[in-house]
């Protein structure tokens, strides 16, 4: 009798069988696992590093210094700037996009994503040959006195261009998830549209707004191409913190640390704070 | 007295419907899923606009092609209750109900007594501060008939009111949420599938298939008018 046939009599081939799936259930969660501990370590160990190299560098006098200082009330200021106008412009232009349709939706549409597809320098060049001073727009801004290439201005315009996006898809997104139910039952109970929007459309979506607003946010405080191309590099001025960590870099690398460290802190206060968010979203839809 | 005479182009059909109903009578319109039946009520409530025709409450226009009049829906001053009932979910029970008075700018005091009155009458007072999505289907359900009654309405409208609900919920509200339509006397107009909702409930009942209404008559007749009855139990 051969082995095989030895085992399928002794009901062995199934016990053996249950085995070997066994250990390759086993070694693919030990894959998965090294896989895991290998993309968490990949993006774990550059943050970790940045807090090893400045435990000896960074004091409190480097917090102090001028360049840190400026770059940071700058970032802060342009950055909060910048979302500010896009949540103003962003929030009746995607209720647009969510609720009605249009000549020219789908260009729109592209267009609104274009800058998150476009690399920032090509978005900076681009906001230069339209805004600087020999610019298609620039020009004329130009003849009236108006200067904006190279100033705060173009620092908060350049973080605009880029951080839009984000809070358009998002908001758009969140609007869209209003039930149309829910404000037709509002216009029946006698509010108008406008009262619709702020009484029900926009606390409903509000969350995701906030979501919305707060990656354009971080986006508009890391923005780098775009900024250093149409605002240039001028502490105080132009120089955000990203540019400052640039030119730092090529003198006092305590200075680059210490501002790294507080963008990271900044980060994971964003992700955070999402996070919390979008679980309150999931959890108010689970209810509904 | 709801008259109604309407048409529209819709997708697959035209939709082409007249009908009266006298002040307090509730009329219960019946019919298989996609004839019209929400469509209708949308045009009533000015959600949705005919192509032609007229709808007019106690001889005043709603609507009116030929002499171009659409009241917008917040004019309307009609109590709507939305299939699932479509309550807030960022308001409690409480603000749920005020929304339309302070919708309607009545004073504070008003809207507060309005609303204690509603809420007591449809035993909702305990609830007054959940959250709408926190509540029971029940609740729900009488929650938005309280909502809708509170901005004191001169017409009803309900999609399907019941549905929503388990089957012993469903006869306990039944017979609750007759009288308590009868009670108000306006015109009203009940969407529903259940035979049961229309005898108990209803004076007359209308079928509706592809569009059209295809037979009107006394709710109790349901029994003995061939397609009717057929209509409903299918």
């Amino acid at each position: 009798m051969d082995l095989c046939r030895f085992e399928r009599c002794c009901g062995l081939e199934r016990i053996r069988g249950g085995v070997v799936s066994g250990i390759r259930r086993r070694g693919l969660k030990v894959g998965l696992a090294i896989l895991l501990i290998f993309a968490a370590a990949f993006i774990a160990l550059p943050v970790a590093s940045l807090f090893i190299k400045s435990a000896s560098g960074v004091t409190l006098q480097t917090l102090r210094d001028p360049v840190v200082i400026d770059a940071l009330t700058l970032s802060l200021f342009t950055a909060t700037t910048s979302v500010v106008i896009v949540i103003i412009l962003g929030t009746p232009l995607s209720y647009l996009n969510a609720r009605f349709d249009y000549p020219g939706k789908e260009i729109a549409d592209s267009l609104i994503e274009l800058p998150v597809v476009m690399p920032p320098m090509v978005g900076g060049i681009a906001l230069l040959m339209a805004f600087g001073r020999m610019g298609v727009l620039g020009q004329y801004l130009h003849a009236w006195g108006v200067n904006i290439a190279f100033t705060t201005v173009a620092v908060v315009v350049a973080q605009i261009f880029v951080s839009m996006p984000f809070y358009l898809r998002q908001a758009r997104i969140s609007f869209e998830d209003v039930d149309l139910v829910l404000e037709n039952a509002a216009r029946t109970l006698g509010a108008s549209r406008t009262q619709v929007f702020f009484s029900v459309t926009l606390p409903i979506a509000t969350n995701g707004l906030i979501s919305g607003a707060i990656m354009s946010f971080a986006r508009a405080l890391g923005e780098f191409g775009a900024t250093i191309m149409f605002a240039g590099n001028f502490q105080g001025r132009t120089q955000t913190m990203p540019l400052a960590i640039y030119t730092a870099m090529q003198g006092d690398l305590s200075v680059s640390l210490c501002l790294a460290l507080i963008l990271v802190a900044i980060s994971f206060a964003i992700i955070a704070t999402v996070k919390i968010l979008t679980r309150r979203m999931y959890r108010s839809d689970v209810r509904d | 007295m709801l008259e109604i005479r309407v048409q529209k182009r819709l997708r697959d059909f035209d939709l082409d419907v007249s009908l009266e109903v006298p002040e307090g009578e509730i009329l219960m319109l019946v019919g298989e899923n996609g004839c019209g039946k929400s469509t209708l009520l949308n045009m009533v409530a000015g959600l949705v606009n005919p192509d032609a025709g007229e709808i007019s409450l106690s001889g005043e226009p709603l609507f009116d092609s030929s002499l171009r009049i659409n009241l917008p829906p917040e004019n309307r001053k009609i109590g709507y209750v939305f299939q699932n009932y479509a309550l807030f979910p960022h308001l409690t029970v409480y603000e749920n109900v005020a929304f339309g008075l302070r919708a309607h700018h009545l004073p504070k005091q008003k809207v507060e007594e309005k609303v204690d009155e509603q809420l007591k009458a449809a035993g909702l007072w305990e609830l007054r501060d959940a959250r709408a999505v926190r509540i029971s289907g029940g609740q729900k359900q009488r929650t938005a008939l309280a909502r809708a009654l509170a901005i004191d309405p001169s017409l009803l409208l309900l999609d399907e009111p019941l549905a929503a609900l388990d089957i012993r919920r469903q006869a306990e509200m039944r017979q609750e949420l007759g009288d308590l339509i009868r009670d108000f006397g306006v015109p009203s107009i009940i969407v529903t599938h259940d035979l049961r909702d229309v005898v108990s409930i209803g004076d007359m009942v209308s079928l509706m298939e592809t569009g059209k209404v295809i037979h009107t008559g006394p709710a109790e007749e349901v029994f003995n008018a061939e397609p009717l009855a057929g209509a409903v139990m299918r």
